[in-house]
């Protein structure tokens, strides 16, 4: 039986020999498997499942997603081009199908850096995201390739690097990224997920990110799954002192998406801005976490995230501002909103807040509502069709996200997204 | 002195008032089964179906696990309690025979002064039997109702049992399930149509035994176009053992009236407390929570308001103030179940000395429910930098029409508005003091006068040497 299953012993260990994994990780990976075997997955009594039906996700049917040469479509050269970058890596069905990377930095499939440099990995690699539960054990037991990205101390980056994962074929794949960036080390990286068939297709993703004091990091994640696929991703970043990130979420596909986005601000000074952006439509489910953890004092966070939901679309959101004790003169911030279009769509809203240091700013704000009538019929009176006032109120709903991301190929391109989906 | 009996033999030979004025007639052993359940109903003498509903919510109370969520109520050993006591029936009971620290805090408030001037009815629980209740005549000839519940029971059958659970079933959860098997003395209120009760009725709940259990219950039916304002205080003497507190509150606001419900809750600070509050809001009615938390080691209560047709307005305004030792997991539920419905929440807790305060809320709108509309506001005080503040909203969202908003914020007493009073001549501690008043007013200026001044005057001594 157990020779049988997609997520046996047998096929991840495999899966370490296929990667020549050296003792250290592949023990790592072991255990993850045990967990993984250990845990069950969590059920809607779970308060991080609460709004989230896993009953509609292939969580064990699907095989593992053999890794086989498939050329890079031609859309997706068109977003390469779109993206102006200065380096990229694109996986097609999780193998590296071209790249271009520029002088200075590391940028590279795990896979190659485990064949070239593993010692380089081990001080990093489930550092940030390990194996706890199910999902994280599910990844960690059965990752089959990654992103690895370097930049040394210093070396400040300002054109965009680009990572595009697409798939033609159904299954299941794990994945890993892996940025580390050195003191005073500027990037900005981008990585974008996109399907192209129509079986079901799970995606699991853990992103660790460590910033180096002084470092600077702007990333965006963008999904645009077609609808038979289903994505589970953790990221998390570590901040040292006077670090700082701004990270963007943008979830625009798949039929259920979660997503759980973690800073942890360890160092004095460090600042993360997690923004968030999404869209449900038709029976789409999305479940966005956030967690803003403060171990360090005067470090500052501040979570923007807005979405919409229209016909049956579901949008969950859920997240949570933790201050230790001793993280004084810390700021954090958490704003989530939401438009609800159609009489079916559903919002779920849960800003939670722990704080145990008195000395800080914190403050959290929520609020869920349908398109602002009088806003529609001002626009109406301008001789706006009433259809169209309504795009532009969506529209101009999600921009003042976009709006706090300096990255003009990206907004357009999500903007551009967005019209589409209005106009669905 | 006081006796374990057998408890086969309860209620064949009942006397009152033959032992020991500062000890329980009766007190059953320790622990939950069905033979303490049945005692206390033919304790109560009550008919077969009470009997059969306590039995009933035994079995629901044993089916159900120990919440995991919330606070920790790993230290509640629920076999290690006292599930009835009959205290001595003497209406002689009076201020003076509360433990002089207590008496101490009261006298300084002056609430009994306040309390039998001001208010309209009083009903002091003694452990778990009214021992003493007063009504103006004048309610009574309006056909206000306010009695001790077993009096409601046995006095008004048929209005009692069409109302009894209605609000709050045994399943709810499992000490709501705890409190219907063995609930015990608490108020029944009926206000009749379009009667408007100008004064409050109050109740005093005193729970006086070390390791006891009181299991309160309080049915208040405001029926159409009525008005009343109900009142419940608590206090209990200091014991170095846990005592266990677990009331259920149901009222029934039907079309037009307007209900509401303060409770301030001074339990001593070994005090599990655990209570389930709610009301159902009728047509264009009204109710209100007033719920202000300064007692207890863990406090878990969520009054809750479920608007059940057009036009119903539920409000929660709620105080929690954690010292030393005291967790005060408290919150508010509002469920909108029909259209044109409106709610409100203002939650301010205050932590200090490793203190842990915090709001835990539910904002849920039905599909169908159109145009409703909700704001919720939690703001939270830290005087201290080891003590501790949570906010757990959960805001479920099934109708497009709805306008839902949520906003809290963490702040500690700000230095310089200290110096400011400082420099007008205020001591440190009076500085901190106004500045906590200031910070809970917008709830505090909800409550009567007299509970105004007490709830003041405890946050004063509560923040003497706190600062600096």
């Amino acid at each position: 039986m157990e020779l049988l299953s997609s997520f046996s012993q047998v096929k991840s260990s495999r899966i370490s020999q296929a990667l020549a994994e050296p003792e250290t990780l592949a023990l790592r990976r072991a255990a993850a498997w045990g967990e993984f075997a250990r845990s069950s997955w969590p059920d809607r009594k779970s308060e991080a499942f609460k709004y989230t039906d896993l009953s509609r996700v292939p969580l064990e049917g699907l095989e593992l997603l053999a890794p086989m040469p498939v050329p890079v479509p031609q859309s997706l050269w068109e977003r390469v081009e779109q993206s102006q970058l200065a380096g990229y890596l694109i996986f097609v069905d999780g193998v590296l199908a071209a790249s271009q990377v520029p002088q200075g930095i590391q940028l590279a499939p795990l896979s190659q850096i485990l064949a070239q440099d593993p010692g380089s990995l081990a001080a990093y690699l489930y550092q940030a995201v390990g194996a706890e539960g199910k999902f994280r054990a599910q990844n960690a037991a059965f990752w089959q390739e990654g992103v690895f990205l370097r930049v040394p101390a210093a070396l400040e980056l300002k054109e965009p690097l680009g990572v595009f994962h697409h798939f033609t074929r159904g299954g299941f794949f794990a994945q890993r990224t892996l940025l580390i960036l050195g003191e005073n080390a500027h990037a900005v990286f981008l990585e974008e997920f996109s399907s192209d068939n129509s079986d079901s297709l799970v995606i699991s993703l853990a992103s660790e990110a460590f910033l180096a004091p002084g470092a600077g990091l702007r990333r965006a994640t963008l999904q645009t799954l077609n609808e038979s696929a289903y994505l589970f991703g953790f990221q998390n970043t570590i901040l040292e002192h006077d670090a700082q990130q701004s990270d963007l979420v943008a979830s625009f596909g798949a039929k259920t998406a979660r997503l759980e986005v973690s800073s942890q601000m360890v160092g004095a000074g460090s600042d993360s801005e997690m923004l968030g952006i999404y869209f449900a439509h038709g029976d789409q489910h999305f479940d966005h976490y956030t967690l803003q953890h403060h171990l360090a004092d005067h470090a500052r966070s501040d979570v923007f995230y807005k979405g919409a939901a229209r016909d049956q679309g579901e949008v969950v959101y859920s997240g949570l501002i933790r201050l230790e004790v001793g993280a004084q003169k810390t700021d954090a911030y958490q704003t989530n909103r939401n438009l609800l279009l159609s009489p079916e769509a559903r919002a779920h809203s849960v800003p939670m807040l722990e704080i145990l240091a008195n000395d800080v700013r914190c403050s959290h704000g929520s609020s869920t509502s349908p398109v602002d009538r009088e806003q529609v019929f001002y626009l109406m009176s301008r001789g706006i069709p009433r259809e169209q006032a309504q795009e532009v109120l969506v529209q101009a709903f999600l921009a003042d996200v976009l709006g706090r991301v300096p990255l003009m190929a990206l907004r357009e391109r999500v903007e551009q997204i967005i019209r589409e989906k209005v106009q669905l | 002195m006081s006796q374990e009996f057998d408890v086969a033999t309860i209620g064949k030979d009942y006397q009152w008032g033959f032992a020991d004025p500062e000890h329980p007639v009766y007190k059953l052993a320790k622990g939950l089964n069905r033979e303490v359940v049945e005692a206390i109903s033919r304790l109560k003498n009550e008919p077969e179906w009470m009997l059969e509903f306590r039995l009933h919510a035994l079995e629901v109370f044993r089916s159900k696990p120990i919440p995991a969520w919330g606070a920790d109520l790993s230290g509640l050993d629920l076999e290690d309690i006292y599930y009835y006591a009959k205290p001595t029936t003497n209406q002689a009971k009076s201020w003076e025979d509360l433990p002089e620290d207590i008496r101490r805090t009261y006298e300084r408030i002056g609430i009994p002064e306040a309390e039998r001037k001001v208010l309209a009815g009083v009903g002091a629980q003694y452990d778990s039997e009214m021992v003493y209740h007063s009504i103006k005549e004048e309610l009574e000839k309006q056909g206000v109702i306010f009695v001790s519940i077993e009096d409601g029971l046995k006095n008004y059958p048929e209005l009692f049992r069409e109302y009894f659970a209605s609000v709050i079933p045994p399943e709810d959860n499992k000490f709501a399930a705890l409190n219907s098997a063995v609930w015990s003395g608490g108020s029944f209120v009926y206000v009749p149509k379009g009667v408007q009760v100008e004064i409050p009725l109050q109740a005093y709940f005193r729970i006086n035994m070390a390791e006891f259990g009181q299991f309160e219950r309080t049915l208040i039916i405001v029926d159409e176009g009525a008005k009343v304002h109900y009142i419940e205080g608590c206090t209990a003497p200091s014991y170095s053992t846990d005592s266990f507190h677990s009331g259920v509150i149901e009222i029934v606001v039907k079309a037009g009236a307007e209900s509401r419900y303060t409770t301030i809750q001074n339990w001593s600070a070994n005090m599990y407390n655990l209570v389930t509050q709610r009301a159902v809001v009728y047509a264009n009615a009204k109710h209100q929570w007033l719920d202000g938390n300064l007692g207890s080691r863990i406090t878990m209560k969520y009054p809750s308001c479920y608007l059940m047709e057009p036009g119903a307005r539920g409000e929660i305004l709620s105080i929690a103030f954690a010292g030393a030792g005291q967790h005060q997991d408290t919150g508010g539920k509002l469920v909108f179940a029909a259209p044109n419905t409106s709610g409100n929440i203002v939650s301010k807790s205050i932590s200090k000395s490793g203190g842990r305060a915090g709001y835990r809320g539910l904002v849920k709108v039905y599909e169908g429910a159109q145009n409703v509309k909700v704001n919720v506001q939690c703001d939270a005080l830290l005087i201290d930098d080891q003590s501790r503040t949570d906010t757990y909203p959960s805001m479920e969202i099934a109708d497009q029409t709805a306008q839902v908003g949520h906003e809290a914020s963490v702040s500690k007493i700000n230095d310089e508005q200290i110096f400011y009073l400082q420099s007008r001549g205020l001591k440190q501690s009076e500085a901190a003091a106004l500045i906590v008043r200031g910070f809970i007013e917008p709830v505090a200026k909800a409550l009567p006068l007299e509970y105004a001044i007490e709830l003041n005057r405890l946050i004063e001594l509560e923040m003497e040497g706190s600062v600096g």
